[in-house]
């Protein structure tokens, strides 16, 4: 019977072996992989706090292995990507790496993770960034204070010469045919959307009324999702047309989320967290439903990075913030599916593909 | 007559007689019990207490960080020459260190702890490390153990002046002036130090530098003592510190910040010499404040700062000679605000009871209870207990146990938001066992410990703010050893000292070693003097230490040695010419992850006594 047993899974072992391999080369003909770290996703660690040389990329290819450090690994010599790793935003070759706390934006190519370029100009607590028409814009914090002092650089990517222009809680930004859309609002301060037209420079602020302040924002089929959190204990996703730059429906989440923040969406659904749980809401519903309540070994640095990806979520738990982080790959019924651990406060997740 | 002046004085100092009465027994005394930290000498027979002698200060000027790092078995972590230096004594926390000014506890009420760099070890005249717990007698923080800057009279008549001047690599400067004047019944002396720094060293194997680096501060001090009558003392003691640090960089696009420390301590004492009895009225005002700039270019800052007034009523009394009793109550009062710290005053009193028996000639016990209660937190009662065997002559056996506290800070109260007024005490249960071998020429103790400390207080992140918490369970032991070694031949006098400690410093829930807890670290020191030239050699071994929690080998910092070297030669009693030579071998090393170290540097000085 044991016998039978090892027989079976050895013979299912090498069928799926066999299968996945033909699999494999049928891809290999229509797209070769365009290096190193094509088909995969990005973990980024922003690194420990206030300790330089700590930070940096991961990488999880399609063989689910990790692989940390790849900036220096790849790039050895060259200029230090920074700390406090904010954010990575995408063009069709680069990848730019937001640094937060060395005031700069490292482009690398997206692919084989190659040094590219260091822009230090005209960035002052970089944030988030995003790009329409060659040109990408990236949020400043600057003095950290209510946000008053925010700015966007501008960073023309031909020459990487930069400007700035002012908008208060300058956080969030994505970009949707040519325009860009802000979420102005962190840490209780800011309560609209800034709708930005690159080539006219022209804005329009939608607000989202008392106190409720975005933290974050997805658009899908000519409508913005906003998800904002409230001092007053209340938490609600807007939904926005983007041909009106109106709010034509609000979901309550106070009750089952008070707390709910990083927003995203996938196949028609949203998907957000609350502490450790993640929910998922049907694009048209207005009830969300719990699909994963995450326990965190270290019960204070859960949840620090969160995405949806195909069929799978993925979350990063910072641990202590002074210790390689861990990240986790679960199906949408709410299955472990792999573990890895990756650099020092994973925070975000970025998908090559 | 000044002589004999000196030893009436001494003699009123420390054999006290009934008020007004007059003694005539004249006794050889020992000067360090006539500094405002009596217990430092009296209650610490069964501990161990490294005195840091004035040559041992003058070798590493100007900054309590570098005096310690070479001569003491204490791990400093330091973000850089002169940037924030915390302390990891006995593998604990820079918050379980104290850091004692004149018997006053120093420690910042903002944050829990010193920064090594604040103080200028030439504003002090007697610097001394006592190992291991402490809380029973100095209260919060005296965990791994506690530093002692004290300032002591000198009571031979006359005017003394001092000027003490430097200059070295990256444009360090260093002026210090000391005058001293003792007349009949006072002695006092006032003091001004001035330091600066470009700072701005190239790193080693680099072609980066040490970026917005550079420092000044400036600190004052002036003690007196005046004596009232035969038993009667008063004292004052002054102590002013202004610094403004910039921070140096990682990473050369960083926005560059700096902060600013002005500190001022105030003490002034009445201590009565009566027959068996001697009673010390205390009274000090402490003030501290911080201004942090995160944008050296930009007026806007946040700060910090506490006012604390403290009343001590210290009473010794001696039923024979053998038995020492000693109680003290204690009033502090602490009022802090800050921008991110709303108005708060913070009461606490404490009681302390302390006894001490030399038993017979080989055997001692020492005693001490403390209770404190205030209106923040729960405060746990404290004790210790020592046991010194004098087992035979050349050699002898120290035991003690007690229990410690670190109570919890101005930010980890009263911080907008994150502030956690649940908060308890830092506890640790402490015990050690010393060898000590004390010959002609040579001094060796060998000292293992082993220290339970519990509800250690870490900021950890809940998903929306990061907010102190009772967390951690951490188990520290180890051995420390001290050597020293003098001895003169003709005109040629040698003297060695040596500390060496071995420490494991282990979270009970992780299993791993503390960062910035080396495991191994030596340190040596050659003298040597012949008239009128005085040399020394100094080594410091740091072994490799871990700067994640998880004890990552690749963010590791390796071991390291450092070598300094310096001669100095001086003139008709009065000019002394030197130069100094620091990190000989330009060995690359880090102080804290990345924060690179200089290589070779030097320094030339001219003291000048009058």
């Amino acid at each position: 019977m044991k016998q039978i047993n090892k027989f079976f899974t050895i013979a299912f072992a090498s069928a799926a072996l066999f299968s996945s391999c033909s699999s494999d080369s049928d891809d290999d003909i229509t797209t070769l992989p365009k290096g190193d770290y094509d088909n995969g996703y990005i973990v980024l660690n922003e690194g420990q706090f206030g300790t330089a040389g700590t930070a940096g990329i991961s990488f999880v290819g399609d063989d689910k292995i990790i692989e940390n450090d790849v900036y220096t690994t790849v790039n050895p010599d060259a200029t230090d990507i920074g700390n406090a790793l904010q954010n990575i935003f995408f063009d069709d070759d680069n990848a730019y790496i937001i640094s937060g706390s060395a005031n700069q934006v490292t482009v690398v190519d997206r692919y084989t993770f190659e040094y590219k370029a260091t822009i230090d100009t005209d960035l002052v607590s970089p944030r988030y960034g995003a790009i329409a028409n060659g040109k990408a814009y990236v949020t400043n914090s600057n003095g950290w204070d209510d946000g008053s002092d925010d700015f966007v650089t501008v960073i023309d990517l031909s020459d990487y010469s930069t400007t700035t222009f002012d908008m208060k809680v300058a956080e969030k930004v994505i970009e949707e045919d040519g325009i860009l859309y802000f979420a102005n609002g962190y840490y209780g301060s800011g309560q609209q959307v800034t709708v930005y037209n690159p080539s006219t420079e022209e804005s329009v602020e939608i607000d989202l009324g008392d106190g409720n302040t975005p933290n974050s924002i997805v658009e899908e089929d000519d409508a913005l999702y906003v998800l904002t959190t409230n001092y007053n204990g209340t938490a609600n996703i807007f939904e926005i047309s983007m041909s009106s730059n109106t709010i034509t429906d609000t979901i309550d989440l106070t009750e089952t989320a008070p707390n709910a923040k990083q927003l995203t969406i996938e196949d028609d659904t949203l998907y957000f967290t609350n502490a450790t749980t993640v929910f998922a809401l049907d694009i048209n519903g207005t009830t969300p439903t719990e699909i994963l309540s995450y326990t965190s070994t270290s019960a204070f640095g859960a949840m620090y990075g969160f995405a949806v990806e195909d069929d799978t979520i993925y979350i990063a738990d910072a641990g202590d913030f002074a210790s390689a982080g861990t990240t986790y790959e679960y199906s949408l019924t709410g299955t472990l599916l792999n573990t890895f651990t990756a650099g020092i406060a994973p925070n975000g997740f970025y998908f090559n593909d | 007559m000044k002589k004999k002046l000196t030893i009436l004085f001494l003699c009123i100092a420390c054999f006290p007689v009934i008020l007004g009465a007059q003694t005539d027994t004249i006794q050889k005394l020992d000067e360090v019990l006539i500094t405002a930290d009596a217990q430092l000498k009296n209650f610490s027979n069964t501990q161990s207490v490294l005195v840091l002698t004035d040559s041992v200060i003058s070798i590493n000027q100007p900054s309590l960080t570098a005096l310690l790092n070479y001569n003491t078995p204490i791990f400093f972590k330091e973000n850089g020459l002169g940037m924030v230096s915390s302390p990891a004594f006995r593998g604990t926390t820079a918050q379980q260190t104290a850091v004692i000014w004149n018997g006053i506890n120093i420690n910042s009420q903002l944050n829990g702890q010193t920064d090594f760099n604040t103080l200028n070890t030439s504003d002090f005249n007697s610097i001394s490390v006592r190992s291991g717990g402490g809380s029973v007698i100095y209260g919060s923080s005296a965990i791994g153990g506690s530093i002692h800057l004290n300032n002591t009279f000198d009571y031979t008549e006359g005017f003394k002046n001092t000027i003490k001047s430097s200059y070295g690599s990256f444009n360090t400067l260093q002026l210090h002036y000391n005058g001293n004047i003792v007349t009949k019944n006072l002695s006092a002396n006032v003091g001004i130090s001035r330091n600066s720094s470009d700072n701005d060293y190239d790193y080693v194997d680099s072609d980066e530098y040490n970026e917005n680096g550079e420092f000044y501060n400036t600190s004052l001090n002036a003690n007196i003592s005046y004596r009232l009558n035969n038993n009667n003392v008063l004292k004052l003691y002054s102590y002013a510190f202004d610094g403004e640090r910039h921070f140096s960089l990682t990473n050369s696009n960083e926005t560059p910040t700096k902060y600013r420390d002005f500190n001022t301590r105030n003490l002034i004492e009445w201590d009565g010499f009566y027959n068996k009895m001697t009673s010390k009225l205390k009274l000090a005002y402490l003030t501290e404040e911080y201004k942090y700039f995160a944008n050296i270019n930009s007026d806007s800052h946040t700060f910090g700062k506490v006012n604390s007034i403290i009343a001590k009523y210290d009473f010794t009394y001696n039923p024979s000679e053998n038995i020492t009793i000693n109680a003290i109550a204690d009033a502090t009062q602490n009022k802090g605000k800050g921008s991110s710290i709303e108005k708060e005053t913070r009461n606490i009193g404490s009681l302390n009871l302390l006894f001490k028996h030399q038993y017979n000639t080989w055997f001692l016990y020492e005693l001490g209870l403390r209770q404190e209660a205030t209106n923040t937190y729960n405060s746990p009662f404290l004790y210790s207990l020592g046991l010194q065997f004098k087992v035979n002559n050349p050699y002898s056996i120290t035991i003690n146990g007690s229990k410690n506290f670190r109570i919890p800070t101005f930010n980890d109260l009263y911080w907008e938001d994150s502030g956690n007024p649940d908060l308890k005490p830092e506890t640790s249960y402490q015990a050690e066992i010393g060898n000590h071998l004390k010959l002609k020429h040579t001094t060796l103790s060998v000292t293992a410990y082993y220290n339970d400390i519990t509800d250690m207080i870490r900021w950890i992140y809940n998903g929306s703010l990061w907010q102190p918490t009772n967390t951690d369970h951490v188990i520290t032991y180890g051995l420390e050893g001290v050597f020293q070694y003098s001895r003169t031949v003709k005109d040629h006098t040698f003297t060695l000292n040596s500390t060496y400690a071995y420490t494991i410093s282990e979270n009970q829930e992780t299993k791993k070693q503390l960062t910035y807890v080396p495991y191994n670290k030596v340190t040596a020191s050659l003298g040597y003097n012949f008239k009128n030239v005085s040399a020394f050699y100094q080594w410091l071994y740091i072994g490799s230490l871990f700067t994640t929690t998880d004890n990552i080998s690749k963010y590791k910092i390796d071991d390291y040695n450092l070598f300094n070297i310096g001669v100095d030669y001086t003139f008709s009693n009065t000019f002394t010419l030197g130069g100094k030579l620091n990190n000989i071998w330009n060995t690359n090393y880090q102080g804290g992850s990345n924060r690179y170290m200089p290589g070779r540097n030097y320094s030339i000085y001219l003291n000048i006594n009058i």
